[in-house]
């Protein structure tokens, strides 16, 4: 009995060692990742991973990583569908293990990347199926619903666009771009009066924005000059 | 060690022929335990694969959100079980009547998930408003797979109330009605008894889904009489008493869906303030749900790995000791240089991350890329 105790103590203390080690790896690659020593980080936490793939954290510190890599790369304006591709392919994974929120707003955010970079590398590919898993995952993330209304545009549903451009406003009226894009639309379309009304609105929320400056103050120009020719 | 095993007790949810339903806890994560009745089963090979489904180990079959994760199952004493994660949500069942774009939309989600089981060559069996959920975020999520029965008689194909087992031509025919059961609240089938009921079903080419959905809107069915006709093709590819009736596939039910939701201009802003709606429905019901006293019970099976020996005890004893005290020591050892955790680290890098693409956003660079992004920047007028 009491050599039975023994090797049970010791089976203990060696699997406290051994999960203090690997809480350690994790750890260790949780500060690479935040210094941005990236190749470190991905090393620490596939070791963890290689030894127990269902290990949360580490799941979760590898696609962060990799997320990081990416978008990086991203800054350099580098190609990056392969590792957006990977870092998808690793928030997959992560979903079978942790299906919570945190995970999900970085995981939509990951698909939004992938759909903008698979669009730069063709802009004739369909990322619509990515876009619309990236909003399901998170229904906050207004780049995706932005991205979205800009290829509803380039396939003539500008109602649609219209649409999602307003709903990005009303949620979250610091999101710029929906008012360039909108206005936009309306200036396709030959509406210069609303064009200058949204871009004008999109000024009240940043009055140093250079391209919402600028375009206010062409549209402002049409609208002076359609009245002077009386087409106003 | 099971899971089962270390799960003292559990709230009964809701106790039937078939199997009494628990929620339990282990640990901190919860699980709801379908414990069956002495004498009954589910088919061990469906189960078996709804299991590797949903843990997204099976190759080429996509892992989805639209199943029940399995966590566990097998036999314990005299009863069968199948524990899974706990849906925090509600059934379709107390959430309908639902408003018609969202149905259409929830349904290609459930028949999406049901598309890939399909692919394992696992069919459901006993599609019906109880046994689909709708978790907080409004996402369908299928449950109570590998039935041995013929299912919930009033979503049941014909063939299945003879006896034949699941198949996909069946599980066209209860999603038919419950699609109707999610517009209206309603069952298509009904009747005051099993014979007439069965009847119903044996004759469902005689139902007419749109008509009874006409008749319902002076009775205050929120449906536009216009959009009747857009639902045909769905109820005709359905509700019909011969399988070959039926539309070929569910990927053929899938395109109805699309076609009649497309039809509808359900796929933009108004479908997500639909959903905004239904969640909040959802939350009101689990909220109220959250009040209600549920009977808890001690399960025997607890009882089994308790310890009988008095020095296997003591032994036990020392050794949970010991571990609480590595564990109190490794506490310590790690606040005393406790570093910030990988989910505080992945907040800072989704906060950069979105203020950097906002920043690029203000100066519309970010989509400066070829055909559909280029037209971020108007252009000249003439």
């Amino acid at each position: 009995m009491f050599w039975k105790a023994s090797c049970i103590l010791v089976l203990v203390a060696l699997l406290s060692l051994v999960g203090g080690c690997m809480e350690n790896r994790v750890s260790r690659g949780n500060d690479a990742l935040r210094i941005g020593d990236y190749a470190r980080a991905v090393n620490n936490f596939s070791a963890v991973l290689d030894d127990n793939p269902l290990d949360r954290d580490a799941r979760y510190g590898l696609a962060l990583s990799y997320y990081a890599i990416a978008e990086e790369k991203e800054r350099i304006k580098a190609g990056t569908t392969p590792l957006w591709e990977r870092t998808v392919q690793e928030f997959q994974v992560l979903w079978n293990v942790d299906s919570s929120f945190k995970i999900r707003e970085a995981y939509s955010n990951s698909l939004f990347y992938l759909a903008k970079a698979t669009l730069s590398e063709n802009s004739h590919a369909n990322v619509l199926p990515l876009l619309e898993r990236s909003i399901a995952l998170d229904s906050l993330n207004y780049f995706s619903f932005n991205l979205k209304a800009l290829i509803y545009e380039s396939l003539n549903r500008s109602e649609e666009a219209k649409d999602l451009y307003v709903y990005i406003i009303t949620k979250e009226p610091r999101f710029l771009s929906a008012y360039i894009n909108l206005g936009n639309v309306y200036w396709h379309e030959g509406d210069v009066s609303s064009a200058w009304d949204i871009w004008s609105m999109g000024l009240k929320q940043d009055g140093q924005n250079s391209t919402l400056l600028h375009w206010t103050r062409v549209a402002e120009d049409s609208l002076k000059a359609l009245i002077d020719a009386g087409r106003l | 060690m099971s899971i089962i095993r270390s799960i003292p007790s559990g709230e009964l949810l809701h106790r039937g022929g078939e199997a009494a339903l628990y929620k339990v806890k282990c640990g901190s994560k919860l699980y709801t335990l379908k414990l069956y009745n002495s004498g009954t089963a589910y088919d061990q090979k469906a189960v078996e694969a709804v299991a590797k489904v949903a843990a997204g180990s099976i190759a080429g079959i996509k892992n989805t959100t639209g199943i029940y994760r399995i966590a566990e199952y097998g036999t314990i004493g005299e009863n069968a079980y199948v524990l899974y994660d706990y849906i925090d949500g509600v059934s379709s069942k107390e959430l309908s009547p639902m408003p018609l774009e969202f149905v259409l939309h929830s349904l290609r989600q459930a028949v999406a998930a049901l598309m890939e089981l399909q692919k394992a060559g696992i069919s459901h069996g006993d599609i019906s408003p109880d046994n689909v959920f709708f978790d907080r975020d409004g996402c369908p999520v299928l449950i109570d797979f590998g039935i041995r029965g013929p299912g919930t008689l009033k979503f049941s194909a014909p063939e299945r109330i003879d006896g034949q087992v699941p198949s996909e031509k069946a599980d066209l025919f209860s999603l038919g009605t419950l699609f109707f059961f999610w517009i209206t609240g309603d069952s298509l089938f009904a009747g005051s008894n099993f014979d007439e009921i069965r009847d119903a079903i044996k004759h469902a080419n005689q139902q007419r889904p749109g008509e009874i959905l006409f008749g319902k809107i002076s009775s205050g069915l929120n449906i536009k009489p216009e959009t009747l006709s857009l639902l045909e093709p769905i109820w005709k590819g359905t509700i019909a008493t011969e399988p070959g009736s039926r539309a070929e596939s569910l990927e053929e039910l899938d395109e109805l869906l699309e076609i009649a939701l497309d039809s509808l201009g359900g796929q933009g802003v108004r479908l997500s303030r639909l959903a905004e709606g239904v969640r909040e429905k959802i939350s009101g019901i689990l909220e109220k749900n959250g009040t209600k006293t549920l009977e808890k019970v001690d399960f025997p099976f607890f009882e089994e790995k308790k310890a009988k020996n008095p020095s296997l005890k003591r032994w036990i004893l020392a050794t949970a000791v010991f571990i609480f005290l590595v564990m109190a020591a490794a506490c310590v050892f790690l606040a005393s240089g406790k570093s910030p955790s990988v989910d505080d680290t992945g907040e800072a890098l989704l906060q950069k991350s979105r203020s950097h693409e906002m920043e690029l956003q203000d100066s519309v660079k970010m989509p400066n890329l070829e055909g559909v992004l280029k037209k971020l920047e108007p252009e000249e007028s003439e």
